[in-house]
């Protein structure tokens, strides 16, 4: 425990001093692995489809604000579908513009989770993310959680549709919307995936804000839970849903790293928990007091001696 | 000789107004409620941008049974049925946003006149020192 302490100070002090460094790696590490995920899957342009034009934009959203993330985003998967197809284009911007119109204006702060849900996906980690979001996020992220789950489900039933959607060169537009939507209004996958993970976001974000010791270990096996059982009960009613070895694999992977990023974040010692009780002239207080686990970093001096000078270096 | 208290307070004003108040602050440009009603306003135009779009989905994913049923069809009932939709629909939309624009003016509100009070207490010292 105390070399964890001493690593997350580490990691603490490490972001304090190289902040301007680490931020914009991060974002482009992330705008990244977005734009491969979305040539690997629906890749049909060849200008957006090269490793060139990844990195310039992965540049170029390092150091612009998170919001231009979503778009280049957003714009390169539209180019994609358009070459395409320009009705799946079409039924995309719609949806995409639905979303922004109703509800993505009001939440500023959380509009990447509309690009890291397909990240997670990509990389195999979806069942991290409604752990992540639920410990980190308040509860209007479970919205945009769920359009993040909406934009990667369309794009998955695009790649896997992409052959039969390329031969139907002899129906009209109709039938090929007809199609593209078919990919929203009958994906029972894509429902059952926004209801298990919407689920596991609440059941986290509700349980870890109790005053209970170990609230958040709590909140994060239930959310697992939550969404395990819920993935089961939908693989028995509609006989489609993701494959069992992978949810419990992923389920397995997911709570440690949600254990870990919550000890990064709100580390707190329940053995020190103190409980006071005071009043003032319009309340009386009952406190529960739960201290976070801190430990200083060692400081370490180095002393060089030579017969010349003798110089102190501190660390 | 630096004023320590002051240079906090100073550092921490700098601070809130760069980051959050940059949004934040906007608040005091508008009378009282009319932050809410432009919210809303702008929130009744959004909402009816996307119900037509949605619509205009809905009709193009069922543009064949309308074109066969079109001259059989009661398109006075048809519309009427749209706008009882649209109805509830903006009825239980602005309610939500409603709910959220007060929420986050109340929120401003409190965390401006934080500010203001600040620079007000800052202001009151630098005429301390002065005289």
């Amino acid at each position: 425990m105390t070399a964890l302490l001493m690593m997350k100070e580490k990691i603490k002090s490490l972001y304090a001093s190289y902040h301007g460094i680490i931020v914009p790696t991060v974002k482009a590490i992330i705008a990244f692995i977005m734009l491969m995920a979305i040539n690997d899957k629906i890749g049909y342009m060849r200008q957006l489809d090269s490793f060139l034009v990844v990195l310039v934009l992965a540049a170029v959203c390092a150091f612009t604000p998170r919001v231009i993330t979503v778009l280049v985003g957003l714009i390169v998967i539209l180019g994609h579908l358009y070459s395409l197809s320009m009705e799946l284009a079409l039924v995309a911007a719609a949806v995409f513009a639905v979303m922004l119109f109703l509800y993505l204006r009001f939440c500023s702060k959380e509009l990447l989770l509309l690009v890291l849900v397909p990240v997670s996906f990509y990389i195999g980690i979806p069942y991290v993310m409604p752990l992540l979001v639920g410990v980190l996020c308040g509860p209007t992220a479970v919205l945009t959680f769920c359009c993040g789950i909406i934009v990667h489900y369309y794009i998955d039933y695009v790649s896997v549709n992409a052959l039969t959607i390329q031969g139907m060169t002899t129906t009209g537009s109709m039938d090929k919307i007809r199609v593209a939507l078919d990919g929203i209004i009958h994906n029972e996958e894509m429902f059952l995936a926004l209801l298990s993970f919407a689920a596991a976001t609440i059941v986290v974000h509700i349980l870890r804000r109790q005053s209970v010791d170990h609230a958040w270990s709590m909140a994060i096996f239930t959310g697992a839970m939550t969404n395990v059982i819920l993935n089961f009960m939908g693989l028995l009613i509609f006989d489609n849903g993701p494959s069992i070895i992978g949810l419990l694999l992923g389920t397995v992977i997911a709570i440690p790293v949600a254990m870990f990023v919550g000890f990064l974040f709100m580390g707190l010692d329940y053995s020190r928990t103190e409980r006071v009780q005071f009043e003032d002239e319009d309340y009386y207080y009952y406190v529960k007091v739960v201290p976070k686990m801190n430990i200083k970093a060692p400081s370490k001096t180095v002393k060089k001696i030579n017969t010349q000078r003798n110089r102190t270096y501190y660390k | 000789m630096i004023n320590e208290q002051r240079t906090r307070m100073m550092t921490k004003l700098a601070l809130y107004e760069s980051k959050r108040g940059k949004k934040e602050l906007q608040i005091t440009r508008y009378a009282p409620g009319d932050y809410v009603t432009a919210h809303m306003l702008w929130s009744f135009v959004c909402g009816t941008i996307a119900f037509v779009i949605v619509l205009a989905l809905w009709v193009l994913y069922n543009i064949e049974s309308l074109l066969i049923e079109l001259f059989s069809m009661d398109i006075m009932h048809l519309a009427i049925n749209i706008l009882l939709v649209y109805i509830i629909y903006m009825g239980l939309y602005l309610g939500m946003c409603y709910v959220y624009i007060s929420y986050r003016y109340g929120r401003y509100k409190k965390r401006v006149n934080k500010f203001l009070l600040g620079l007000k207490e800052l202001y009151r010292q630098y005429v301390q020192s002065d005289n």
